[in-house]
């Protein structure tokens, strides 16, 4: 079989799950607040702010992965916290890659909201948390269209994971790293079966968040 | 309220996924190495040659070591241009290298430190199976290099300061050629695996360590074409990084790996290791003899 080469392919499919999942989940906190207020907020510097989570979309994740190598290696300024070359230093790299995603197509999702439904929103809702969460509601399908997104990008790349992971056979090795590895090795058979469960398991997170899109939209 | 589900929904999701992951031994792990905690006193960076990772010798070698003595090893393969590097920084504690005028170099400005001679195996030079530049004729390494040149064959380097690359560059020194920006001259920057892809594809020579030969060799419109002399030796040596230079390196583990590296039930595997694979066994072991002075 095609995977018949490749050790640990359970293990390798989990960790990757655990880490894009974890960062993912960090991302969107953090992505999803600043897209409200990127969307909804004047304030001063917000065009910037658009134009910087914009170009964050298009970061390379090997510039990612040297940047966040320098911070995390050893003699770096976090270097005493020994993140890198840990699952974690793959977390903090996914989430730099995702994040910038979700901010702006959260943003770009509330921005297409109508003028005037913001405002009835605003006009009937008490309080800032309210207001959040009936916007973020009312944007409901583009939310889970970033989260998808951010997903994507964050599990399907390689330059960051291989940079601050190292692809350690049992510790760091995640789908990406692994094709690129067998790749190298010759094992190409092995190396479009890891892709095969990259596809998969894409495609599970795509289709459980179509789902969620499409039910709401019937019933809503 | 329905609307909210939306969310819940999909926070349930992600959840599950987290859940099913952690529940996994392998998860268990890695939360040992997880933020936050400590620097487990143990824990070995080396950084080793890609072209040793291939083979899958590494991985079987710091599997072995660290089950015998209890130490958490953390085995990057990078080209050995890099894996130097990472020594020279001190963000490796030991290398395994294969390019010897570069491993001098970082033992005479002090970062590396007693190195021992691992193991070897061959550069072999591969090129298509019609050999147009008659590279089978020649007598000598650089010879070969010299006719390919002669001929303007496709020829694909590495040109990622590997080790493999770093002997060919050594060629063709020797053969009195400058192949930088002839027409025939092609830089993969890439590992060995992908220049193989590359060479077999454009119907060129390139020099290969025979262990990824091996893997590549069966189906290909490729062969070896010269595989004689010394000259195609590809020694791998095991350097610490000094301690007293780089205080933060872990110099206790670094020499365990060491004696376990000479050891002679290492030696023996090396000798064995992939002898059912193509083209194996795939390395000479040399047993360390610096240890023996």
């Amino acid at each position: 079989m095609l995977l018949g080469e490749t050790t640990g392919l359970s293990e390798i499919t989990f960790l990757t799950v655990r880490v894009t999942f974890t960062a993912t989940v960090i991302a969107a906190l953090a992505g999803i607040p600043l897209g409200y207020l990127m969307g909804t907020h004047e304030f001063r510097g917000r065009r910037i702010v658009i134009a910087l989570a914009n170009t964050g979309m298009g970061l390379p994740p090997v510039v990612v992965g040297i940047l966040v190598a320098l911070l995390l290696s050893r003699n770096g300024p976090f270097g005493a916290w020994t993140l890198i070359y840990t699952p974690a230093a793959i977390i903090v790299a996914q989430v730099v890659i995702a994040l910038p995603i979700i901010a702006g197509l959260t943003a770009a999702g509330i921005q297409g909201l109508s003028g005037d439904m913001l405002v009835q929103i605003r006009a009937m809702a008490a309080g800032r948390t309210r207001t959040m969460w009936l916007v973020l509601r009312e944007a409901r399908a583009s939310l889970v269209a970033a989260l998808l997104a951010g997903f994507g990008g964050a599990v399907s790349e390689v330059g960051a994971s291989m940079m601050v992971g190292g692809n350690i056979e049992g510790q760091t090795r995640v789908l990406t790293t692994a094709a690129v590895l067998e790749t190298s090795k010759g094992n190409f058979g092995a190396a479009i079966g890891l892709g095969a469960v990259l596809l998969v398991l894409a495609f599970g997170v795509n289709l459980a968040g179509t789902l969620v899109q499409l039910g709401e939209a019937g019933r809503g | 309220m329905k609307n909210a589900q939306a969310l819940a929904v999909l926070s349930v999701v992600f959840a599950a996924g987290t859940a099913a992951a952690r529940q996994s031994d392998f998860a268990r792990v890695n939360r040992q190495a997880a933020p936050n905690g400590p620097r487990p006193a143990g824990d070995f960076v080396l950084a080793s040659t890609t072209s040793l990772r291939d083979t899958g010798l590494l991985d079987v070698l710091v599997k072995r070591f660290a089950e015998s003595s209890g130490i958490k090893v953390k085995a990057i393969a990078v080209g050995t241009g890099q894996a130097l590097a990472l020594a020279r920084a001190g963000e490796a504690d030991a290398v395994v290298a294969h390019s010897k005028a570069d491993e001098e170099k970082l033992i005479a400005d002090g970062y590396g430190i007693d190195p021992v001679t691992l193991m070897y195996n061959r550069f072999i030079v591969v090129g298509p199976k019609t050999d147009p530049a008659n590279v089978k004729g020649a007598g000598t390494a650089a010879g070969a290099f010299a006719r390919i040149a002669g001929a303007g064959s496709p020829f694909v380097s590495r040109g990622d300061k590997s080790g493999t690359h770093v002997c060919e560059l050594a060629m063709w020194a020797a053969a009195g050629v400058k192949p930088d920006g002839e027409k025939w001259y092609v830089k993969s920057g890439s590992g060995m695996g992908q220049t193989l892809m590359i060479a077999k594809e454009k119907a060129a020579y390139t020099l290969a360590d025979s262990a990824t030969w091996g893997a590549f060799a069966t189906g290909s419109n490729l062969a070896v074409v010269f595989d004689r002399g010394d000259e195609l030796k590809n020694v791998y040596r095991y350097i610490r990084t000094n301690e007293a230079k780089l205080p933060k390196v872990n110099a206790g583990a670094a020499r365990c790996f060491a004696q376990f590296l000479c050891a002679k039930e290492t030696m023996e595997l090396i000798r064995s290791y992939g002898a059912d694979k193509p083209g194996g066994p795939l390395f000479v072991p040399m047993g360390c003899p610096e240890n023996r002075r």
